[in-house]
């Protein structure tokens, strides 16, 4: 298990640990500058709430890291709105990026099998545009719905929300096991190197947010719903 | 800890019975004891290990064994004493039921399966059963089609996946068109 940071962190050490908790910190509204501040400085300078911040990098860091009950407290708004910025980081920039880099890749080889590729690519796209929209217009009005209107009638629970992450990523792995084993080997190196490398950070980035939706979102709200029904 | 079967594979009655009523105290394991491998089924998908006779072991292996299908955790060898130029694990006649208990239950829990010494290549059953995948047929179709259960579909599936680490019916079916199994223009490739 990689270390576990805390507040008094200093924020630089965390970002030097580990740059692809760049996009992350960035989805709070932190930047870089950060001199010798540490992690409970900065969260107060940009009104972060400092535990969610870090159940966040935390759970980043160590796929296994578990908040403890203490993350009951975090507003369901902030959890909401981080996972929206996740979103918007993937549509905005992820997605358009990995495009970017493919067509590159196209460019240099055009077999049937990068076209295949190419097409298994842009069906799970449709998939994951999809997804992102159901929980935009489905998911998080509910959650925010519920917290900000205590008195409505509950008749559903988030649980009835049975995520297609597993389904996402997984398809992410076979996308990359396609390339790797079955290539033929006429494309250009360097580009498909940095697809690959996009696809394996964009993996790892969504398995992260179904953790984050699974053990910070559903029970937080799971617990709402259960003092609202109790 | 471990769930499953374990196969006693000895031709002599004392060493199998033996053998069995021990491994058969183990929480969660199953005991089934053959005095030969005729009518084993290899494929059977809780199979967790075989406990073998040292000279069945080459029947063993011509038989596919120790295949991808069947992924056993564990392959243990019944003899006196160690046997050099094997490289399993072996029971001898001096350990305790104690000791065999753990030596067992150690090797099932490890979660590394048996390297196979074959390669990851589709029998032609799987390769039947992946056409099908490609073409959008369920579970259900393709064992009509293939005049075999839904159980087995589901098996060959299972073992598709493993040799070839795709796990998505669109992989499968991308896989398919690449190798040559399908025609590109037989299918709609989202699923």
């Amino acid at each position: 298990m990689k270390s576990i940071f805390t507040r008094e962190h200093r924020m630089a050490d965390l970002v030097l640990s580990d740059y692809n908790l760049l996009p992350i910190i960035n989805r709070f509204g932190i930047r870089l500058g950060f001199r010798d501040k540490t992690v409970e400085q900065i969260c107060k300078e940009r009104n972060v709430n400092s535990e969610f911040f870090l159940a966040i990098i935390n759970t980043y860091i160590n796929p296994d890291y578990l908040p403890d009950s203490g993350l009951i407290n975090v507003p369901v708004n902030s959890i909401v709105d981080y996972l929206q910025q996740t979103h918007r980081y993937y549509i905005e920039y992820t997605v358009p990026e990995i495009e970017r880099l493919l067509s590159l890749l196209l460019k240099s080889s055009n077999t049937q099998n990068l076209h295949l590729i190419e097409k298994f690519y842009l069906d799970y796209k449709v998939e994951l545009i999809e997804h992102i929209q159901n929980e935009e217009s489905q998911v998080f009005p509910y959650v925010l719905n519920l917290v900000n209107d205590k008195f409505r009638k509950v008749n559903y629970s988030i649980h009835s929300f049975e995520r297609e992450h597993t389904d996402l990523d997984e398809k992410l792995s076979d996308l990359r096991n396609l390339i790797i084993k079955y290539l033929e080997p006429t494309y250009n190196d360097n580009f498909c190197n940095d697809f690959l490398l996009a696809l394996q950070r964009f993996e790892d980035d969504l398995k992260d947010h179904a953790r984050i939706e699974d053990k910070i979102l559903v029970p937080v709200v799971a617990k709402i719903e259960e003092e609202l029904n109790g | 800890m471990v769930n499953g079967v374990v196969i006693v594979v000895h031709s002599n009655d004392i060493i199998r019975k033996g053998l069995a009523s021990i491994i058969r105290t183990i929480a969660g394991i199953r005991v089934v004891e053959h005095t030969s491998f005729a009518g084993l089924d290899f494929s059977a998908n809780d199979i967790l290990g075989y406990l073998l006779e040292p000279n069945m072991l080459n029947d063993f292996r011509k038989l596919g064994g120790i295949c991808a299908k069947s992924k056993p955790k564990g392959i243990i060898i019944y003899n006196g004493s160690k046997i050099d130029g094997i490289d399993l694990p072996f029971i001898e006649t001096s350990f305790s039921s104690e000791r065999i208990i753990e030596f067992v239950k150690n090797i099932l829990s490890n979660s590394r399966s048996v390297p196979d010494n074959q390669d990851n290549e589709l029998s032609s059953r799987e390769i039947d059963v992946l056409k099908c995948v490609a073409l959008g047929m369920s579970n259900k179709e393709i064992a009509d089609r293939l005049f075999i259960s839904i159980h087995t579909v589901i098996t060959h599936r299972k073992n598709i996946t493993a040799k070839l680490g795709i796990k998505s019916t669109s992989g499968l079916t991308i896989y398919a068109i690449m190798e040559g199994y399908i025609e590109p223009s037989s299918i709609d490739i989202r699923g």
